[in-house]
């Protein structure tokens, strides 16, 4: 009888290992579940997150008013704009944000010349780019006189 | 004499954050984000010691970043025993992360330099493809937010990152703001009679220099598109940094190029300079 005790004994220890390594392997697919769940639960989070900090609140339509009389062939500096006035009474501005990295570009008066201080692209007073790493022409702003009677003019940048 | 790689820089640099701290907690109550410019030169010439407070946040963060640098370059002259790959990435994470906050200090202060390099950051961010808006957005938005979110990032986010990546390593090197004393004393000293750094706008001006460690940088995007000059040349030098994990069998090379890219961002320096000079 004693040989059949041993084999029940094996056999036993055999149902026990099996359902140790079941568990086990139960236990590590519950753990990879639950790791990708919170993977996914990231990924769920992450995703209203970079949308609602991507999102660029429109900016508003700002009218900005040059107090006086530009006089042919001058020009006028705003902080974010240049308008010129040419020499039939033509007038136009510009962005002064340089296309190649933002920096905010300069009048040169000798050269005839808008020069960018951060990395010397060169565009002309009607925008175009001349020379430098910039590769797209300034944009241009409307403007308009400021009205009847009224000296000056509005930049609606 | 204590040879130069054994004076313990790192705890000196704690000293210089807490006075850092100290000093840009104080500074925040009277910045105003929505007029960043005239904020600043109010605080510089209106507000009683606006000027000391403004010196003293700028000259001991300046200090903290080259002695973090200073205990960087110690550690790696002693021969450190070999690190997880992981560790080393992390503290080499938080250096960069320490530049972003020295580097988002100068934006805030939206002088000529400031807006200026704000400004290049960010179209150097919206120069990465796919996810360039993502990142400028998350970092600077100063084209439709000013420098609402440069603000909080300087404030809370970049501090919290860096604090996150730092907390395994400082919290086993508690330091006592006590234990350097002269340190307070010079930096404190220094901020009372030299003043802080402040570029207005001019007009007429056609040249101007970035920060010292932009400099270089500004000068390989005259030539270079903003991509390759602003995103993969320094991510080379940071590839390097990452490298020179102790016990690494890469360490050599990792040297290399650190030292490499060194020569070559201090010859674009000077060059920059030298561009600015002839100005």
């Amino acid at each position: 009888m004693e040989p059949l005790k041993e084999e029940t004994d094996v056999v036993m220890c055999h149902k026990q290992e099996a359902a140790n390594q079941e568990g086990i392997s139960r236990r590590q697919t519950l753990k990879k579940g639950a790791k990708w769940l919170g993977g996914a639960l990231v990924l769920a989070i992450l995703y209203p997150l970079l949308k609602f900090v991507g999102f660029d609140i429109p900016k508003k339509p700002q009218k900005i008013r040059i107090e006086r009389d530009i006089l042919p062939g001058g020009f006028y500096l705003g902080a974010n704009f240049v308008a010129f006035a040419g020499e039939h009474g033509d007038v136009w501005a510009l962005s002064r944000r340089c296309t190649h990295l933002g920096c905010l570009v300069s009048y040169n008066e000798i050269q005839k010349r808008l020069i960018c201080p951060c990395h010397q692209s060169v565009f002309s007073k009607h925008g175009k780019r001349l020379a430098g790493p910039a590769k797209l022409d300034l944009p241009s702003y409307k403007i308009s006189k400021a009205g009847k009677g009224k000296s000056g003019y509005v930049v609606v940048i | 004499m204590k040879s130069l790689v054994e004076i313990k820089w790192g705890a000196r640099a704690m000293v210089a954050l807490y006075l850092s701290l100290l000093s840009g907690l104080i500074v925040a109550l009277q910045y105003n984000p929505a007029h960043p410019y005239y904020s600043t030169s109010i605080i510089d010439t209106l507000v009683p010691f606006g000027g000391f407070w403004r010196s003293l946040h700028f000259y001991s963060s300046q200090l903290f970043f080259l002695l973090i640098v200073l205990h960087f370059i110690a550690v790696l002259c002693n021969n450190p025993p070999s690190l997880p790959t992981y560790s080393w990435i992390t503290l080499v994470s938080s250096m960069l992360v320490a530049l972003l906050l020295l580097f988002s200090g100068y934006i805030l202060r939206a002088d000529a330099v400031g807006s200026s390099a704000g400004r290049i950051a960010e179209n150097i961010l919206l120069s990465v493809p796919y996810i360039g808006r993502t990142l400028a957005s998350m970092l600077l938005d100063i084209e439709y937010g000013g420098m609402k979110r440069v603000y909080v990032n300087h404030l809370v986010g970049f501090g919290l990152l860096w604090l996150v990546l730092i907390w395994p390593h400082i919290r086993r090197y508690m330091v006592g703001w006590r234990q350097f004393p002269w340190l307070l004393l010079t930096v404190t000293t220094w901020s009372a009679l030299i003043p802080a750094p402040m570029e207005p706008s001019k007009i007429g001006v056609f040249h101007i220099n970035g920060p010292w460690f932009f400099i270089g940088l500004q000068e390989i995007l005259r030539y270079v598109p903003p991509f390759w000059a602003g995103i993969v040349w320094p991510s080379i030098f940071v590839g390097g940094l990452f490298l020179l994990v102790p016990g690494n069998a890469w360490r050599r090379w990792g040297s290399f190029l650190v030292l490499g890219w060194l020569i070559l961002y201090l010859a674009l320096t000077i060059l920059g300079l030298m561009a600015g000079a002839g100005q």
